[in-house]
């Protein structure tokens, strides 16, 4: 197989010459992909780079980093030209400066960089496979940006709103991090840079559906990102932006009964996720189709061969221009 | 703090040693504290009520410097009951069979489950800015989840919350006091060394975490279980809260409370969570108006 090899291209040009950059290199995962550091305004995107076809957005959630699309990233290169970022603040991507009324983590904020991002590749239109915070931020560019997204795949995730609006005892105790994320910097970040692998560990063997679902290759970056201050207060900051500025986008669309003009791809890990969540999505697009595996909330790590068949057939079959 | 007329000594009840503060003479008046703090919280208030009470101020168990009893998988030792049970036999051992009962926070929660528990000990009650942790757990919401975050954070598993705390205590307590007292407020420096004392040990920031553990979990089955046999405060109850906090924003707290007390009165003063030490002029004036003095 060819060696991933890294390449800097504009719109800004940057040396990958960085100790984190350096590592991630080394990581044994995207094979033959190119990995590249792209600057869109102030901030930067790490992301991998590979495949051909027509272009496909992988974004990933918390408390990960790009390389949780690491299992099915082959088999969907086959088909589609990959790029795969690390959010903003996440991974080895440099986020915004943190903004007092959290719009600078806002969903919105990051979703108009990507298409900036997808742009500066050549990709003015595009397809979305998104999971936890990721979807949230497919979610918003779906909304905000429906003449970009031709389909839009969320895993295991729901709307904000309808997060928040569903709020009770049940969720407090299961998602307890997303009111805890929330509280005022440098609370949060500061609490957990007191023990990261063990916070990280903690959610991760809360939320995989199985004992060590996880690739121990992949735990170990997430680990190596988890360990980076500045990574805690971007994600930090990504769930105070998910407690307020993101539910009042939310809210306005649902308000004006702004709907999503794409086809909507539900995938649910039924060992994480109990309920089915395809009600929620006909709340707010027509055409919704959904799949549950079995599985926790890692779909894409612990059910990767699954989930590459599910999604292959949903994108190949959009209407590509 | 708290002057001469006060005594520091270690009690031991047949469940648990404890250590309180009391001095005062008259009618028992049995103040608890909250979390984070000690019995120190009263340092403000327990002087003046002293000349008209025997004023008398424990940490609560796993809490200050009273013991710390091992915890067990189903939190028992640390519910309110047990707590409550460490209370009676307390006030017994001093003399009492029966006594009025002030609680903040925590401490409140105690007091409720003491009245529910052992209605004929408790003369008189007040609670100051909860509400009852049953309606609180059932209308959980967003705006809850978020104020309240520390109910869900306190109870994970594994040790998680007592590694991160333990990390940096002084920090985490100093900022948790800061974030939820009213905006200006200094704490007193030798209460907040009382409270930073305890959190520097280890063993005080788990039964902190375990006392949240059962409130949610044991402690829900006992209020539930006291609602279903229609247990209800039935002694006047003063609730009181501070306008600056999410208690006030959150609830009706006096219609809250009619649900479970039949003899309901209360109101605000402007502070923050801490009303003892953030008024103590205004929270004495509530205190000495409801409860009953020797003549």
């Amino acid at each position: 197989m060819q060696t991933g090899q890294s390449v800097c291209v504009a719109i800004g040009i940057l040396p990958v010459d960085s100790g984190t950059a350096a590592e991630a290199m080394d990581s044994p995962f995207f094979d033959g992909f190119d990995t590249r550091s792209v600057r869109v305004g102030e901030l930067v995107f790490h992301m991998r780079l590979g495949g051909s076809g027509p272009p496909l957005l992988l974004l990933h959630g918390y408390p990960q980093s790009h390389v949780a699309w690491h299992a099915v990233a082959e088999d969907l290169a086959r088909e589609f030209t990959l790029v795969v970022p690390d959010l903003p603040g996440y991974g080895d991507s440099v986020g915004p400066p943190l903004a007092s009324d959290h719009r600078n983590h806002s969903k919105r904020f990051t979703a108009a960089r990507l298409v900036e991002l997808m742009a500066s590749l050549g990709h003015h239109t595009f397809a979305v496979a998104a999971h936890d915070r990721g979807a949230r931020v497919g979610f918003r560019m779906v909304m905000d940006e429906p003449e970009r997204v031709l389909g839009f795949a969320s895993l295991d995730t729901v709307p904000t709103l309808d997060i928040w609006d569903a709020a009770d005892k049940a969720f407090a105790l299961d998602a307890w991090h997303w009111p805890f994320l929330a509280q005022p910097a440098p609370f949060p970040e500061r609490l957990i840079a007191a023990a990261p692998d063990v916070f990280l560990d903690q959610l991760l063997t809360r939320w995989e559906g199985s004992k060590d679902a996880l690739d121990a290759r992949a735990v170990a970056e997430y680990r190596r990102c988890f360990r980076n201050p500045r990574v805690l207060e971007a994600m930090s900051e990504d769930y105070r932006a998910g407690a307020t500025v993101d539910v009042e986008h939310d809210q306005a669309d649902r308000d004006a009964g702004r709907r999503v003009q794409c086809p909507v791809f539900v995938l649910r890990g039924e060992r994480y996720t109990a309920s089915p969540l395809d009600g929620i999505w006909r709340r707010w697009a027509d055409d919704v189709q959904s799949l549950t595996l079995d599985c926790g909330h890692f779909i894409a790590e612990e059910q990767p061969a699954d989930c590459a068949r599910a999604l292959l057939p949903f994108f190949l079959g959009l209407n590509w221009i | 703090m708290f002057g001469c007329q006060f005594e520091l000594s270690d009690i031991t009840t047949p469940s648990c040693q404890l250590r309180v503060r009391h001095g005062g003479s008259g009618p028992p008046l049995l103040l608890l504290h909250g979390y984070p703090q000690s019995h120190a919280m009263w340092h403000a208030i327990a002087p003046a009520l002293s000349a008209h009470f025997h004023v008398i101020c424990p940490d609560l168990r796993g809490y200050g410097q009273s013991e710390k009893p091992a915890s067990t998988p189903d939190h028992a030792p640390h519910s309110k009951r047990a707590m409550a049970a460490d209370m009676v036999a307390l006030m017994q051992q001093l003399g009492y069979p029966s006594f009025a009962v002030v609680g903040h926070d925590r401490g409140a929660r105690v007091a409720h489950r003491l009245i529910l528990d052992h209605p004929h000990r408790v003369t008189r009650a007040c609670v100051m800015d909860i509400a009852p942790t049953l309606h609180m757990f059932e209308t959980t919401d967003q705006a809850f989840a978020s104020s309240y975050y520390h109910w869900f954070f306190l109870i994970q598993p594994n040790g998680l919350p007592e590694t991160l705390i333990g990390h940096d205590p002084d920090w985490y307590l100093t900022e948790t006091l800061q974030r939820t007292c009213g905006a200006g407020f200094a704490f007193d420096e030798a209460a907040l060394q009382d409270y930073q004392h305890a959190f520097a040990n280890p063993d005080t920031i788990h039964a902190c975490c375990e006392d949240y553990r059962a409130a949610a979990s044991i402690d829900l089955e006992h209020d539930r279980a006291s609602r279903a046999a229609g247990e209800r405060v039935r002694c006047p109850l003063l609730v009181l809260w501070g306008d600056q906090g999410f208690v006030h924003r959150q609830y009706d707290v006096l219609a809250v409370w009619s649900q479970y007390a039949d003899d309901v009165q209360g109101g605000s003063l402007h502070t923050g969570h801490y009303l003892a030490e953030e008024d103590p002029a205004g929270t004495l004036q509530a205190l000495l108006a409801f409860l009953p003095k020797n003549p």
